[in-house]
């Protein structure tokens, strides 16, 4: 049985939103790129499993989190960046202040449970439908939202004093 | 009432604040050009296929 080229090239064309989901997810570039290789894996040797035509980046996502959940269990912990080698990547880009907010964010992201990170990721950063983030999540379109809502709001409390000027200017 | 709708803008406000930061975040990943491992990997995978295919 052979894997469809149509199959590698749509494989090749998500990477670049796997290692995106994946390094917002985890917090840590090399973390994220071996969740990217596993995935790329099990997709490939799921390849019969995947209806072509259908939404590959869902189901791409959703192998990539299952795995992220499994490594988390193995290893009996959080999958996090342990060495703060995300803020010298940041740091390498130079000092402007719009990157010393980002480390900011990722430090935040980091303290919230990862199925509410991942919520807000699929939501906020990739600007999926709540239907589909539920698909992927394996959960429902309203514990989804009620999941995005704690995450913002929990942000808000950690990220404080950024989000409290806007709400000022309001 | 009032507070209600006001609560509601501020809501949406931070909300597209942190969608922003968030974009950002991943988008600093997700821009780089592909790393070759992944290309190789996915060359790799298809060459091993055309070997068991072979056998």
């Amino acid at each position: 049985m052979t894997v469809p080229e149509e199959f590698r090239e749509g494989l090749l064309a998500a990477i670049p939103s796997l290692r995106g989901f994946a390094y917002s997810l985890c917090g840590n570039a090399a973390l994220a790129d071996d969740l990217v290789q596993e995935t790329l894996v099990k997709a490939w040797a799921n390849s019969s499993s995947f209806q072509l035509g259908t939404n590959m980046r869902a189901w791409l996502f959703t192998i990539l989190r299952n795995e992220f959940y499994s490594q988390m269990r193995k290893k009996g912990r959080d999958v996090q960046d342990a060495d703060g080698e995300i803020a010298n990547r940041i740091a390498d880009r130079g000092n402007q202040e719009g990157h010393i907010q980002l480390e900011e964010l990722r430090d935040a992201l980091a303290k919230l449970s990862p199925d509410h990170r991942e919520a807000l990721i699929l939501i906020g950063a990739l600007g999926m439908s709540y239907k589909e983030a539920a698909n992927i999540c394996g959960a429902n379109v309203g514990t989804v939202k009620s999941r995005v809502s704690r995450a913002r709001a929990r942000l808000c409390e950690l990220l404080g004093d950024e989000y409290a000027e806007l709400n000022q200017v309001v | 009432m009032e507070n209600d709708r006001k609560k509601g803008t501020t809501d949406t406000v931070v909300a597209e604040a942190i969608g922003t930061q968030l974009k950002r975040l991943y988008n600093q990943v997700a821009e780089e050009p592909v790393p070759d491992r992944f290309t190789r990997l996915l060359e790799e995978l298809a060459r091993q296929e055309g070997e068991r295919n072979r056998e």
